[in-house]
């Protein structure tokens, strides 16, 4: 049943397994480690000289680099020399436990001598709120106004706008003046439609065809009066007809003159296109502070938020009993984790020591406190506090704590950063900014608290004594570098605060600085005049085109106004006489101008 | 010409000198290995048994290409059996328990859900598709194989170069 070559192939299988293990387990953990670390940090992180003891469980390396994401050409955080010892027992359990680690000549912002940057995996975990917080800033940056330099560099050339600005309004005035003459001929044809002349004619005959002077019997005045009164119901009737038309033309005649008020759309229309075309910018719409120092302090947050959703997402998976089901890519599947009270956790560093300085020679000190897979086995939050000062005045001091304890995460953050050198720095990547500081310094005070799906945070910075290298950037070579220059030239300070707060989808970001102001007053002072004057000769030349137009199809509705209600006003004046006619008929017959027999022949009917 | 490749090393195996357990072994082993995850430590195992035991490693080879194929084709079907035996049956909470405190059972990674539902499936099978391919070589060397050799298409594979060298390799293994 056994295979005796199989037992000999397996013992030198196992020899070189062992002997692979001893070679290349320094390398193959160095790049584990590096892959793991790069993963969460978003950037390349990296060992040099990564050894590993087997027999003693002993770990060392000669330095580590993790690099800033946001400039992958510095170190966010470099090492010294570091030595540790990790637990053998838990390892078999798949468990790092690690009691202490001393990281010695920490360093910050250091220049690498690679690239580091690093294609990051996204993990699927989009839906929870530091991610959500994250989009919203993002997309804040994303919507602030666009401020496009050219439309302060370039000098307004309003003659090319206007050779090229096709005006509308004057083909929309005539196509209204077709329109509208359509419609006054229709009224026309239906006044003249009316026959009203031809109608009174025909009753004036009639009236006039009762001789008064034949009435002389009862009889004959009977049939009189009723042929009048008969003649006076058709009058009223025509009368009610055109008063009824009269009404529906005054309704019509006042829709149609309101089609002026298109007309000035139109021509306003017209005016703001000659503006956009000639790229006039509104000063007052422009949130300055935000298209300035907006990019930079979104990108800072959202690292700092990202640890802190990784820091979530693997505390909400280690403490769940009952994990939600994950998409995983395929043969990768998901951990489940199986905790007892008294178990130890899958990953614990219990202290760190720090110590390094900074790049303006600031030493630190500090220290972290249990980096855990899981709070709730130890029952201890992950704290960490670093500072540092010196006698004269710079000082740094960054504390913070990650509670997974209850049911909301909490973490809190809180930096102080006092009196260090703006030297050769920049404080923006927007192009309205390009310049570095040639001297300088800065103070700043950062803090956030997130607790569950509520954050608040605020970032303020105050630049003083600032002078600014406008050598490097050269003359200006635009109006608006030279404006830019003219601020930063008289100004030595410049200050932003910038603040988020809200919950969930009721998230709010303001930023605000000093320049604002500063720039758009110079903006204001420097441009206005001319732009007013671009602006004045745009709306010349649209009302040269179009005011001639207007005037015309005002005169042009103005007289068919007065011809169709005259039209209608004589039609009823016609008729009017003709009624004043068959009353008059009616008061001759009543007034006695019958004959003395017909007279006597009714009194003696009414005795 | 690879279906035809793999059917002609196929019926090579059915037909080689080795007994019908021999391959039936090889077989269910390399079943194991190519349903569940290989980084895995049972996997280990499985070939330390494979190079002990003597089983037809070829068959266990071949057996490892096909159900590797079919583990990624039903890969999902591992994850949602692997989670339900971990998460959704509550009587076996204290099990998995103790097991995740066993030093080295814990890098067994049983706590991952394709590995469980993949090896759990595989042992169901194990027993089963033992006897169904030992039943497959008897049945096929006694009935199948003098009709399979008459195939055209076997005796132009047969014929190849590739095919000698490959019976070589496989004599010189052996």
């Amino acid at each position: 049943m056994l295979r005796k070559k199989g037992l000999g192939s397996l013992v030198i299988i196992a020899i070189v397994i062992v002997v692979l293990s001893i070679i290349f387990s320094d390398l193959w953990l160095e790049k584990r480690l590096e892959k793991i670390g790069s993963s969460i940090v978003g950037a390349k992180v990296e060992f040099d000289n990564l050894d590993l003891s087997l027999i003693g469980m002993h770990l060392k390396w000669k330095r580590l680099q993790i690099t800033d994401p946001n400039q992958t050409m510095k170190n966010m955080i470099e090492t010294g020399k570091c030595e540790l010892d990790l637990e053998f027992l838990p390892l078999l359990s798949k468990k790092v436990i690690i009691e202490n680690i001393e990281l010695s000549n920490l360093r910050t912002g250091t220049q690498r001598e690679s690239d580091g940057y690093f294609k990051k995996e996204k993990l699927l975990r989009k839906d929870n709120f530091v991610s959500k917080t994250m989009e919203h800033l993002e997309n804040e940056i994303k919507g602030a106004p666009a401020f496009n330099l050219e439309d302060y560099s370039q000098k307004v050339n309003v003659d090319s706008v206007l050779a090229i600005l096709n005006l509308q309004s004057p083909g929309r005035i005539d196509s209204l003046k077709e329109n509208l003459n359509k419609k006054y001929n229709d009224w026309q044809t239906r006044l003249a439609g009316l026959e009203i002349e031809k109608d009174a004619k025909k009753l004036e005959a009639e009236i006039e065809a009762l001789d008064v002077k034949q009435v002389k019997t009862v009889e004959s005045m009977q049939n009189a009066l009723q042929s009048l009164d008969t003649i006076k119901k058709s009058v009223n009737t025509l009368s009610n007809s055109v008063t009824g038309t009269k009404q529906e033309l005054t309704s019509d005649l006042s829709l149609m003159k309101n089609s002026l008020s298109d007309v000035d759309n139109w021509i306003k229309a017209d005016y703001t296109r000659g503006l956009s075309f000639a790229k006039l910018p509104d000063f007052n719409t422009q949130n300055i502070a935000k298209l300035i120092f907006g990019k930079k302090i979104v990108n800072q947050v959202n690292t700092y938020l990202n640890y802190i959703s990784t820091a979530r997402y693997y505390a909400g998976k280690f403490k769940s009993d009952e994990p939600k089901k994950e998409r995983t890519p395929r043969l990768k599947g998901q951990d489940i984790y199986f905790y007892t009270k008294n178990a130890r956790p899958d990953f614990w560093i219990k202290q760190i020591k720090l110590s390094g300085q900074t790049p303006d020679k600031l030493i630190l000190a500090g220290d972290i406190h249990h980096i855990v897979s899981d709070q709730h086995i130890i029952g201890e939050t992950t704290d960490f506090n670093v500072r540092g000062s010196t006698k004269a005045g710079l000082s740094l001091s960054a504390n913070g704590k990650l509670n997974y304890l209850h049911d909301e995460p909490q973490e809190i953050f809180a930096l102080q950063y006092s009196n260090f050198s703006l030297k050769n720095v920049k404080l923006s990547d927007s192009e309205l900014l390009p310049h570095k500081i040639k001297n300088g310094f800065g103070d700043m005070e950062v803090t956030l608290n997130l607790i569950g799906d509520k954050i608040a945070g605020k970032i303020g910075f105050a630049g003083k004594n600032l002078t600014f290298d406008l050598e490097e950037t050269g003359k200006a070579k635009t109006k608006f570098e030279e404006i830019i220059q003219d601020v930063i030239q008289n100004t030595n300070e410049i200050r932003f605060t910038a603040e988020i707060e809200g919950e969930k989808d009721n998230l709010n970001f303001s930023l605000k600085s000093n320049l604002d102001e500063l720039l758009v007053k110079n903006l204001k002072a420097s441009l206005g005049k001319e732009l007013e004057q671009a602006k004045q000769r745009i709306r010349g030349k649209v009302d040269e085109e179009v005011n001639k137009k207007r005037s015309e199809l005002e005169e042009f509705i103005t007289g068919k106004d007065k011809q169709l209600l005259a039209e209608i006003d004589k039609y009823e004046e016609i008729l009017n006489e003709q009624l004043k006619l068959v009353n008059d008929k009616i008061v001759e017959i009543n007034k006695g101008k019958l004959g003395g027999g017909v007279k006597d022949k009714l009194k003696g009917l009414f005795q | 010409m690879f279906v035809f490749q793999f059917l002609a090393k196929f019926f090579k195996i059915l037909s080689s000198a080795a007994t019908p357990g021999q391959i039936s072994g090889g077989f269910i082993l390399g079943m194991i290995i190519g349903l569940t995850p290989f980084w895995s430590l049972h996997n280990l195992i499985i070939i330390l048994l494979i190079i002990i035991l003597n089983v037809n490693i070829t068959m266990a080879i071949f057996s490892f290409g096909i159900f590797s194929l079919i583990a990624y084709l039903i890969d999902p079907l591992f994850q949602n059996f692997g989670y339900f035996i971990l998460v959704d049956v509550k009587m076996l909470h204290g099990l998995w328990l103790t097991l995740y405190n066993i030093p080295i059972l814990a890098l067994s990674k049983y706590n991952n859900t394709v590995v469980m539902g993949s090896f759990l499936t595989s042992l169901i099978l194990l027993v089963p598709f033992y006897f169904m391919m030992k039943k497959t070589v008897v049945v096929y060397r006694e009935k199948l194989e003098p009709i399979v050799l008459k195939w055209k298409i076997i005796k132009v594979i047969k014929g190849s170069k590739l095919y000698s060298v490959y019976g070589k390799l496989a004599d010189w293994r052996q």
